[in-house]
């Protein structure tokens, strides 16, 4: 009987100041699966805007692991019998999914945060909060100085992200650096000593781009077109026996994300036919960095161009097995249509093509949701929960035209 | 001799379209696809076909696989061959009416599904060959075609006294007018088996394998043997195949607790994609 799937937790402790343990089992890539308690697994969460309502860069998901810790070894190195040699805090954390066939995918990648770690006496547990590895962003500052009027966005992007504390955690190559918009700074002490985190939200929105990690911890700084990779979903006692979808969920045609108007500083941009179509929808933003009105219109008018046309949106929940190798951008496809039922008096479907025109009945079709196979979405979100194995993915269509977004 | 065991459980059908399994027809091929899913609603039907033309469908596998039972479901048909690849016959067939001679071969066939034993061999290729139809010069119809294997068969009679669960599934929400609205859906199958002081080994055994796998299997609760049922119904009939998974924890016990009595064993199936 080959090994059952499973979702394996592994850490990997500092042994000294910046150097991880290498022993592997040992200091390194210790399986704590069988000391995270049941339920002790939260949700694991990436996407890429901040909610329903709103427009973002992007949401890295921290995570909550519920350690058994009757012994004492998940307290901090000051407890003579705790795994960790040097420190807890920035211990890594790897959560890996094993299929039933053995293959390792690696789902989660963080750090400990100790700030957020709490024991209990009584439930014998540690509380331990791993923030994604992106988590670095938001324990550095931005050098000052480091950023000068004139430079690019994209300059300055590479700038911040180009550091010993980031690169230390994370890959970074100027080629993954892409923007969508590329304008001038006109003000950078803004960004003089600023939350890296923050300094690249306001970079990132401004220049129309998101920020990934990608599978091999690199940085990933891309516009949000979609990528190359197509996956392919089946459901609603599917036709030819695919099914894979769990359930299909807040499905909408988007139009709580549909900004027609956009404001930035006091600049305002309008399309005004999706204005008079929906009414005005105005989204507003504030970018201490940039006082030149053409650029102001320019991030306008990119982001217009982004956001000024609803595009459908859904959830989709499916067994993690089958959507393991999905990532944000990747492109979907979903095969959903109604659910057919043979019409009254016959035991078999009418089947198109081999009905006779004039004497066949049409089937009879029943649900409220229907998604057809040629509308291509990409991956706005991942949400997976390791307990129940089950995986949502928040898909938006592609394009930025109602045209665009169909094969 | 016909089938004398009771409930069978065999391999998932090794023809699965979802799996890379490919169907052609002799007519309205396109259709063909259809017999190769567990879906009991959707299936081939032959196009401006009669008694005097034979019909030819050819399921190809993915891969070679090594066959030793099929079932054919939802056919009308009345004369009809089952062959594999390169026209080669199946031996030592046993079918729901006892032994058949030399391969798949049917003259006067009655009822709407079929079901085969024969010697395990390797099967690349299924070709079905259909003349005459019950009523005659009706078109054709198949729904499915499953190449399988058995993985066991009881030897005794588990308690299924709930007997196998249909459930439509509704969706059902009452209205304020007190009145509901119910939509049904795709019908399911589930079960619950349970061994009281049961003293067949073999049976035991099965049942902790089919526990321990990690892929479905099909169930078939009549095992091809209808002399036992005196009123046919859903679920137990010739057609009635299953694909389906166990559920929930298995316990294991013996009779009072007396070692040398039976064992006790409940276990639950559900149908699974």
């Amino acid at each position: 009987m080959s090994e059952p799937a499973s979702i394996r937790v592994y850490m990997t402790p500092l042994v000294e100041t910046g150097v991880y343990g290498e022993t592997v089992d040992v200091t390194q890539d210790v399986d704590v699966s069988d000391l995270i308690k049941s339920g002790g697994l939260g949700t694991l969460k990436r996407q890429l805007d901040f909610g329903d309502f709103d427009i973002g860069v992007y949401v890295f998901g921290d995570i909550t692991l519920k350690c058994i810790n009757y012994d004492g070894r998940f307290n901090d190195s000051s407890d003579w019998r705790s795994m960790f040699p040097y420190r807890r805090d920035l211990t890594k954390v790897e959560i890996k999914v094993i299929s039933g066939e053995g293959v390792v995918y690696s789902r989660f990648k963080g750090l400990i945060n100790d700030d957020a770690t709490k024991q209990d006496y009584a439930k014998g547990e540690a509380s331990i909060r791993v923030l994604s590895l992106d988590s670095i962003f938001r324990k550095n500052n931005v050098a000052g100085g480091a950023i000068s009027n004139g430079n690019s966005f994209k300059s300055a992007i590479e700038t911040i992200l180009n550091v010993p504390e980031v690169t230390s955690i994370l890959g970074y190559d100027v080629a993954n650096i892409e923007l969508g918009y590329n304008g001038t700074i006109d003000d950078a002490s803004v960004f003089d000593q600023a939350i890296i985190k923050g300094a690249l939200d306001d970079l990132l929105l401004a220049s129309n781009a998101i920020l990934y990690i990608d599978g091999s911890d690199n940085i990933i700084v891309t516009p949000r077109k979609e990528r190359d990779t197509t996956h392919y979903f089946y459901g609603n006692d599917h036709i030819e026996g695919r099914d894979n979808i769990i359930n299909i969920s807040n499905y909408n045609n988007g139009t709580q994300r549909g900004f027609n108007t956009i404001k930035v500083n006091e600049t305002v941009r309008t399309n005004d036919g999706w204005a008079e179509e929906y009414g005005v929808r105005e989204k507003s933003f504030d970018l201490g960095f940039i006082t030149n009105e053409t650029t102001e219109e320019e991030i306008g008018d990119a982001l217009l161009a982004e956001f000024a046309v609803p595009k459908p949106e859904l959830e989709i929940e499916v067994s993690s097995f089958d959507a393991v190798q999905v990532d944000l951008l990747h492109k979907v496809r979903v095969d959903f249509d109604y659910m057919k039922r043979p019409p009254p008096g016959q035991d078999l479907l009418t089947l198109t093509g081999t009905a006779t025109t004039g004497s066949a009945v049409t089937n009879t079709a029943t649900g409220n949701i229907r998604i057809r196979p040629e509308q291509i979405f990409k991956v706005v979100g991942i949400e997976e929960r390791p307990r129940q194995m089950i995986t949502k993915l928040k898909l938006r269509q592609v394009g930025n035209l109602t045209s665009e977004g169909w094969a | 001799m016909a089938f004398d065991g009771q409930m069978k459980f065999l391999e998932p059908s090794m023809a699965l379209l979802k799996n890379g399994a490919t169907a052609s027809a002799s007519s309205n091929t396109a259709a063909a696809k259809y017999m190769l899913t567990m879906n009991r609603y959707i299936g081939w039907t032959s196009s401006g076909s009669d008694d005097t033309t034979t019909e030819t469908i050819t399921i190809t596998l993915p891969s070679a696989k090594t066959v030793s039972s099929v079932f054919l479901l939802g056919v009308n048909f009345k004369e009809f061959t089952v062959k594999k690849q390169g026209s080669a016959e199946f031996t030592n067939v046993t079918g729901i009416s006892g032994d058949l001679a030399g391969g798949i071969t049917e003259t006067a066939f009655t009822g709407n599904a079929a079901y085969y034993e024969f010697d395990a061999t390797s099967v690349t290729e299924i070709v079905i060959t259909a003349t005459k139809t019950q009523t005659a010069d009706e078109e054709k119809t198949c729904l499915a075609v499953l190449p399988s294997a058995p993985i066991g068969t009881f030897a005794g009679f588990p308690d299924l006294s709930e007997g196998i669960v249909l459930d439509r599934n509704e969706k059902r929400s009452q209205a304020i007018t007190g009145r509901s609205v119910i939509s049904k859906l795709v019908e399911t199958a589930s079960l619950r088996l349970r061994m009281r002081s049961y003293p067949e080994q073999n049976d035991v055994e099965l049942i902790e394998k089919l526990f321990d796998r990690d892929i479905p299997f099909l169930v078939y609760p009549c095992g091809g043997n209808v002399s036992h049922f005196k009123v046919s119904q859903k679920g137990w009939r010739i057609g009635d195949v299953y694909q389906m998974q166990t559920r929930g924890n298995m316990p294991a016990g013996f009779k009072d607790n007396i070692y040398v009595l039976g064992v006790e064993k409940d276990i639950r199936m559900e149908e699974v994609v």
